[in-house]
């Protein structure tokens, strides 16, 4: 590994912001795939640990390092989760994967209950202006998905990456994960029981409530 | 066969004067039979009751009154049975009508499958339009002869090649249209297949798919090779064209339609690669491995209210990254081409207009020394860019809006400028 090649500034800008690395980023893909052990070690160096997710993508796990890390605030979440559930529905392929940002708002608005969605998209606003709040946040919670790359974006077409089944995760433990299972999605940065923390990393509430 | 044998038939047929004559509605028939006997797999006949029931389909599709289904489909069973299509098969054909037997003949069946395989849409078409329209440049050139004069030009290649191209382009437009209903039927329901979700089902998803990309890209393969050589033989007319007939550019346009279709081929496959793609990681990720739809199930009931968990992710100061080819970002943007559905966008590739940003410069620079003239501007722009005058009409409300923003307007000043296009008065603003 030459850490003044530039292939390498470009993962690790991306890596540390918190980017994943999906197959289609091919440049930085391959870059990782070839020098894996040296990053490896190399970010070991910091605490941290490359991982090489079993569906394929690479993101870096920074919790409790020198690298200062963030959680994901609640709004992210759910959309996250709403992506991934769209795109395992049949229909996705209609259109080969790729979803309208319009219509992934307009769907999500009509499948939750107004409250619920104002207490996840906009817990701190005051009511007149929650809704148009909440519509604010889900469109910001689907560009920081496109920030790290769990999401492309471009125009109204959103192409959902492979790294967005981490939002299935928890899914895929049946929504309460054993012991064993705990341990295993906390070692890819997934923080359970986690209420208190999502609004940390929300730094655009703040209209606060009457 | 021998010979004397197709002969001794051809004389029998004549003599016996045998001919086939059936309508529409006996071969729509024909089909729902075949159809029908698809369906149940392992018979080999319909009774006439059965034969009923298609027929009032077919009258309820032909909007006609179905009360009268029993005497058309008697009529249509008669001229079926009598042309060989169609054979009654009960023992003692005695029977009550809707208890009689029929099966299809070899003529009858033959007929169907013929049908099915022409309604059964692949590329042929669009390769042997490319083909032809090969066939017809290459007579072309072989018949231009080594003294070709202007009038021999007009007569033997410019007229029947417009001819040709006409006759192209209005194939490979039918052509792609067909094409492309076809494959969006297909699409709309391949998700119908997937929610089913049982093997036969994905079976005949896969079958379907496999079927649709190999035609594709057979088509691509086969567009890509004949179009190649159509453009070396349009080629080959165009250094012709272009000292016989300067004016009459029939080369250029043959060229754009060839171009044309080999891209819409080349986006046809694409697309499909994509739709492929995609419906194969929805069987491999979601329906095979997730068969009882659990993890969608718990998706479902997590997104019901706010998400209890979160992930951790590295948030480092951002680094910026230097690019070398930061200067190229911009100077090209992508311009649809044409839509036929969010699938299949087309896009080509275009260059920036640089023109405005070369024109408000020499504004500024001018005004910086004092005073600026917007029609020296513009025409010191039109020289630095090699534009005509009638091309940059568009862009003078922008080059007045800047000028009277930057500066005070010379009121006195309304000369006419003359350009080759137009005449402009003259906007003199000088320096606040």
């Amino acid at each position: 590994m030459n850490s003044i090649d530039p292939k390498f500034a470009a993962a690790d800008v991306l890596l540390r912001s918190g980017g994943q690395v999906n197959r289609s980023d091919y440049s930085d893909y391959e870059y990782i795939t070839h020098q894996l052990d040296e990053l490896q070690r190399f970010y070991a160096g910091y605490q941290a640990s490359l991982i090489h997710h079993p569906d394929g993508f690479f993101f870096l796990h920074a919790q409790d390092g020198v690298l200062p890390t963030r959680v994901l605030p609640r709004s992210t979440m759910h959309m996250g989760q709403f992506i991934c559930l769209k795109l395992r529905h049949p229909d996705s392929t209609r259109s080969a994967g790729v979803l309208s940002v319009h219509l992934i708002v307009h769907e999500l608005e009509s499948s939750l209950p107004r409250a619920e969605l104002l207490r996840i998209y906009a817990p701190k606003n005051v009511l007149a202006v929650a809704p148009s709040r909440a519509l604010d946040q889900m469109h910001k919670a689907i560009n920081e998905l496109a920030r790290l790359r769990f999401v492309r974006k471009k125009g109204d077409a959103l192409t959902p990456l492979e790294s967005i089944r981490r939002f299935a995760e928890l899914a895929r433990h049946g929504n309460d994960p054993d012991e064993l299972g705990r341990l295993a999605l906390q070692a890819r940065g997934v923080i359970l029981d986690a209420e208190d923390l999502v609004d940390e990393g929300d730094p655009d509430d703040e209209t606060e409530a009457e | 066969m021998d010979a004397p044998a197709v002969m001794e038939i051809a004389h029998e047929l004549l003599v016996h004067k045998r001919s086939i004559k059936l309508e529409s509605r006996d071969l729509a028939l024909l089909l729902l039979i075949k159809d029908e006997l698809d369906r149940k797999a392992g018979a080999f006949c319909l009774t006439g009751g059965e034969m009923l029931k298609l027929s009032i389909r077919l009258d309820r599709l032909e909007a006609v009154d179905t009360t009268k289904a029993r005497s058309r489909l008697t009529g249509s069973l008669g001229r079926l049975v009598e042309f060989d299509c169609l054979m009654r098969v009960d023992l003692h054909q005695v029977g009550h009508v809707d208890e009689a037997q029929y099966q299809l003949t070899s003529v009858g069946a033959a007929w169907v499958d013929w049908e099915l395989d022409r309604a059964r849409f692949t590329g042929a078409p669009l390769v042997a339009l490319l083909r032809a329209f090969n066939t017809q440049l290459e007579a072309l050139l072989a018949a231009l002869p080594a003294d070709v004069t202007h009038a021999i030009w007009e007569t033997q290649v410019e007229v029947p090649a417009r001819s040709v191209v006409s006759a192209l382009l209005h194939g490979i437009n039918r052509h792609q249209a067909r094409l492309d209903r076809e494959h969006a039927r297909l699409r709309d329901e391949i998700p119908g297949l997937l929610a089913d979700g049982s093997d036969e089902a994905l079976g005949r998803c896969e079958a379907q798919l496999r079927e649709v990309q190999r035609t594709i890209r057979d088509l691509h393969d086969a567009t890509t090779a004949y179009g190649t050589t159509a453009l070396s033989l349009v080629s080959e007319l165009q250094q012709q064209e272009s000292r016989l007939a300067p004016d009459q550019r029939i080369c250029p346009e043959m060229e754009r339609r060839v171009l044309g279709a080999m891209l819409w081929a080349s986006q046809r496959n694409e697309d499909w690669s994509r739709h492929y793609h995609s419906v194969h990681q929805l069987i491999r990720d979601v329906i095979r491995i997730d068969r009882e739809r659990r993890v969608t199930e718990h998706l479902k009931r997590a997104l019901q209210s706010a998400p209890s968990w979160t992930l951790a992710v590295p948030d480092a100061q951002r680094c910026y990254r230097l690019r070398s080819d930061a200067d190229d970002v911009g100077r090209r943007t992508k311009q649809l081409r044409r839509t036929r559905g969010e699938y299949n966008v087309q896009e080509v590739e275009r260059e920036v207009d640089e023109f405005p940003a070369v024109l408000l410069a020499i504004a500024h620079r001018h005004l910086a020394d004092g005073q600026a003239r917007w029609s020296k501007v513009l025409r010191e722009a039109m020289h630095r860019c090699d534009r005509d005058s009638a091309s940059v009409l568009r862009y003078l409300p922008r080059l007045m809006a800047a000028l009277v923003n930057a500066g005070e307007v010379d009121a006195a000043e309304r000369l006419q400028v003359a350009f080759s296009e137009f005449n402009l008065e003259e906007l003199r603003v000088v320096r606040r």
